[in-house]
């Protein structure tokens, strides 16, 4: 099987030598196949995202790569040097590969300048005063030198544990699930932070997260992982825009989906027409549907029923039902609400994005139905996305 | 490392296995000849009287103070935790000393009802199976109450919602689900059992472990010990296979969220000091009794006052033995309990297991396992010409070291191992992504981490090994004695007066950590519990890992 990778994409493409290779990673528990077949590089300065359900595995291929998972099979390059693969196992300690969890993990016998300057043990105490300031500065916590732990908001901790791991200049960044500990509002400013940090010392780095948001505003490119497999390699709007198949496309956001037909230059399904992305002709395909590409107006003769209304604040979400049975979702911002029951008319919205089409699926039952893959089942209509879950 | 250390620790307990593997036919029918059957038929009893002893005392009171409101029952529920503390070789010969012929109880019984009044025989497996009742009950107490606070206060509230009387309430609803914690209680007291030969010794009763010491120290034959002591691993195999069979498919009870609790049901009245007479008549008899009796001896004529400086000589000794066992298995246990942090090694895990499973194994098998030991590598050496001291066999203190750091490395281990557990996996991973050293990490971050806990293992590992008494009277060398040795040569000579000063220290000093374990217990009711010196935690693990290895 070949992976729906993308490697033609033009962020990809690069003169530099990649900073990290990753080929055919598989590591099994039991009978389980936690991870299978991950291959990526990454590019120096690159960030990439590795994204996907809770147990799809994402955490385990960072620990692979940070060499506290030892694979069954596959090879890992860092920086040209192989780390991982059928004759080599090189431990964590000597990998220069720099880790960030979720938990930020500092040391709390420690204060935050010991914390900084623990990975510098083979550096003269002078440099290491300078690197340790540098990487403080960085973060701007020089004041907090002396504090421990456990008097940093999780902000500042979340900064500390950044500054500890660029310390001794990781040839790449491993990050798992970095953000999650913080709260919502603290979360997006932290964030840019680290990115900032990131692209301001060119360190590459790979972020595991299950929080579809997150990955497209930081990731230069985004992996999408479904039970240790690779999904979808590509650029956030590769991913967002031509999703692979139904999981890509209901784990990346809402989604519903509809039958469709290419004839010439549209594509025809039950919710009207739309122009064709390429004019494949007579082509069974699925088309996308996310709520904003709907509108309804109500009408007693209109053949499709409002099922659900969900009041989001800003806007409502319907639930409609179409005459074929198929349901797909609607987002209106208008302040009247129409009731569960009433008759409407469904079509498209007058915007201009051009729609999403994936291979027609051939399980039987799920024809227009929003039902996806199991693991994708619920997550576009869940506000209230699982944070505890670790992958 | 680990796995040196886990064949250091299997060594002396293969060649037990291994003498009862190739059974020699003499020592056999000569055994057989003798004592065996009696002796065999002896310790079956015993152990089961005891194991149903604790179960109604100790079972009992706990589930009289989890679902009983009586006067004082705040106090006893933590007071009964108390004969912890007592160890059978001293309860042994008080109760001896009170209830003997010449002793206060049988004197006022022939007073009340004359000369010729019957009374039971006090020398009889009978009284020795009531002491070992009274020093053993609080194992199945300790379990049995968390696990019908934490995982049977909902059965129980259902089953009462249903309907059920209290008692039903019990039968149907709580007693099922506290089964895997009562028999991980009973497991315990039976293995203790198995281990005791000193108490049971002034009672006159013969079981195989009296058998193991009267054969070594009083004929020195060396085979026939060795036999008996497989005829012990053997039940403590059965002990373990009984714990695994009674236990069913159910874990060890999960300490759960400690909402809910038993409402308490109120007993008014007459049936109230009932309940509070009951759990006071165990606690007196079992602790607050023997107490007062020895500081009435110690303070009383004199006699005590007279072994005053010997007890300077063997306290020295005894914490001696304690502070270099502590050491030796506190070193062991950090080494063991983060080998596991930076290795995944099935070898290095199967180990770690090896390495605990002394605690489930009585003494006297890890003594002559021991013996055993040091005879073969006198005989290696004399082989290869090196002339050692010739008392290397009959026993030395670094025997004694060597045979207490094989029993108590669970112990150890376990504790070190919990403390170690509240130290996030992330630390280490950060910290060896950093490019530490396993060494700097331990050294810099997991020991400081951990100091607590540590410190309370070596606490715990020391008072354990100031009350160890059948390892140390196996092992001694000639002239070597602590004060459990004195304490029990003492007694065995029914010189109780002598003997109370320093059984006092004993007791005083043990006290410690089950004072640590009722204050735990107070605090936080839903932490698990570590048992006395986290025996209750330990020897049921140990026992399951112990069996994994058997199977």
């Amino acid at each position: 099987m070949t992976s729906p990778t993308d490697r033609g994409d033009p962020a990809v493409v690069t003169a530099e030598p990649s900073a990290l290779e990753v080929r055919d990673l598989g590591k099994r528990y039991g009978d389980t196949r936690a991870v299978d077949g991950i291959g990526f590089d990454l590019a120096a300065h690159e960030i990439l995202c590795l994204v996907g359900p809770s147990g799809c595995g994402k955490s385990t291929v960072l620990r692979m790569l940070a060499g506290l998972v030892t694979p069954d099979v596959g090879e890992v390059v860092l920086a040209g040097r192989t780390v991982d693969g059928p004759k080599a196992h090189v431990a964590p300690e000597r990998r220069g590969v720099g880790i960030v969890f979720q938990e930020h993990a500092l040391f709390p016998n420690l204060t935050v300048n010991a914390n900084v300057g623990f990975g510098l043990a083979g550096v003269g105490r002078a440099a290491r005063g300078a690197r340790v300031t540098e990487m403080l500065a960085l973060v701007a916590l020089e004041a907090y030198a002396d504090r421990y732990p456990h008097e940093l908001s999780g902000g500042e901790r979340q900064r500390v544990a950044l500054a500890r791991a660029l310390a001794p200049a990781p040839s790449v960044l491993l990050l798992d699930e970095p953000f999650a500990s913080l709260d919502q509002n603290l979360r997006v400013q932290v964030r840019d932070q680290v990115v900032s940090v990131l692209r301001d010392t060119g360190t590459p780095a790979v972020f595991v997260t299950h929080d579809q948001g997150e990955a497209l505003a930081l990731g230069d490119r985004i992996l999408v992982l479904r039970r240790g497999q690779v999904a979808q390699l590509g650029t956030p709007q590769t991913i967002f825009h031509s999703p692979v198949d139904r999981f890509v496309a209901a784990f990346m956001g809402e989604a519903d989906f509809l039958p469709a037909r290419v004839v010439g230059a549209v594509v025809a399904t039950e919710l009207g027409e739309r122009p064709s992305p390429d004019a494949a002709p007579n082509r069974s395909v699925e088309m996308v549907i996310r709520p904003d590409d709907v509108t309804f107006d109500e009408s007693p003769t209109g053949s499709a029923v409002v099922e659900g209304v969900e009041f989001q604040g800003s806007s409502t979400l319907y639930r409609l039902r179409l005459a074929s049975g198929a349901v797909v979702r609607s987002r209106r911002a208008h302040t009247e609400v129409a009731l569960v029951g009433t008759r409407v008319t469904a079509r498209f919205s007058n915007h201009h994005r051009p729609p999403v089409l994936i291979p027609a699926s051939d399980s039987p039952g799920v024809r227009g139905a929003a039902q996806g893959p199991p693991e994708a089942a619920g997550v576009g209509i869940s506000t209230d996305r699982s944070r505890n879950a670790p992958s | 490392m680990v796995v040196a250390i886990a064949v250091v620790v299997v060594l002396p307990l293969s060649f037990v296995v291994l003498s009862l593997l190739s059974p020699s036919f003499d020592v056999w029918s000569q055994l057989w000849r003798t004592r065996l059957p009696t002796m065999v038929l002896t310790t079956f009893g015993l152990v089961v009287m005891v194991a149903a002893g604790t179960l109604i005392v100790g079972g009992g009171l706990a589930w009289l103070v989890t679902a009983y409101k009586f006067p004082g029952r705040r106090l006893l529920s933590w007071l009964l935790v108390l004969p912890l503390a007592m160890p059978g070789y001293v309860l042994g010969f008080v109760f001896l000393s009170l209830a003997g012929y010449t002793g206060p109880l049988q004197r006022g019984w022939r007073g009340a009802l004359g000369t010729d009044a019957w009374f039971p025989e006090v020398r009889s497996v009978w009284a020795a199976a009531l002491v070992l009742t009274l020093v053993l009950y609080p194992y199945v107490y300790l379990l049995a109450r968390v696990a019908f606070r934490e995982t049977a206060a909902s059965a129980y509230d259902v089953a009462r919602s249903l309907g059920c009387t209290p008692w039903r309430a019990f039968c149907r609803g709580v007693f099922p689900l506290a089964r895997p914690a009562l028999a991980a209680g009973l497991a315990l007291v039976m293995m203790e059992t198995l281990t005791d030969f000193a108490t049971v010794q002034y009672f006159g009763v013969e079981t195989l472990s009296t058998g193991i010491y009267q054969v070594w120290r009083g004929m020195y034959d060396r085979d026939a010990a060795a036999e008996l002591a497989g005829l012990v691993l053997l039940f403590a195999l059965g002990v373990i296979v009984a714990e695994r069979s009674l236990r069913g498919r159910a874990r060890y009870a999960e300490p759960g969220s400690g909402g809910a609790r038993i409402e308490l049901q109120h007993l008014r009245g007459w049936r109230g000091w009932v309940a509070t007479a009951t759990a006071s008549t165990v606690l007196a008899a079992a602790f607050a009794a023997p107490v007062t009796q020895l500081a009435v001896w110690a303070a009383g004529d004199g006699r005590a006052a007279r072994s005053f400086e010997r007890i300077g000589t063997y306290l020295a000794n005894s914490v001696m033995l304690a502070v270099v066992t502590a050491v030796f298995v506190v070193g062991l246990g950090v080494v063991i309990a983060n080998a596991s942090r930076f290795s995944d090694n099935r070898v290095l895990r199967a180990a770690t297991r090896i390495s605990i499973a002394g605690y489930a194994v009585p003494a006297p098998v890890v003594a002559i396992g021991v013996l055993l030991l040091i005879a073969a590598l006198d005989a290696l050496l004399r082989s290869l010409g090196i002339r050692v001291s010739g008392l290397l066999v009959t026993g030395s203190v670094a025997a004694v070291l060597y045979g207490y750091t094989v029993r108590f490395l669970a112990l150890g281990v376990t504790s070190v191992e919990a403390s170690m557990a509240k130290v996030p996996d992330e630390i280490t991973q950060s910290a060896r992504s950093l490019g530490a050293s396993s060494t700097r990490i331990i050294t810099r971050l997991h020991v400081p981490l951990s100091r607590a806990g540590i410190a309370t293992a070596a606490m715990l590992v020391a008072i354990e090994a100031m009350k160890e008494l059948p390892i140390v009277l196996l092992l001694r060398p000639f002239g070597f004695d602590t004060l459990s040795v004195w304490v029990w040569q003492l007694a065995a000579e029914s010189l109780w007066e002598e003997a109370a000063l320093p059984a006092l220290i004993i007791v005083a000093v043990s006290v410690l950590p089950v004072a640590v374990l009722s204050g735990q217990l107070a605090r936080g009711e839903h932490e698990p519990v570590s048992g006395r010196s986290g025996a209750p935690d330990v020897a049921p693990a140990a026992a399951v890992r112990v069996e994994e290895l058997v199977s």
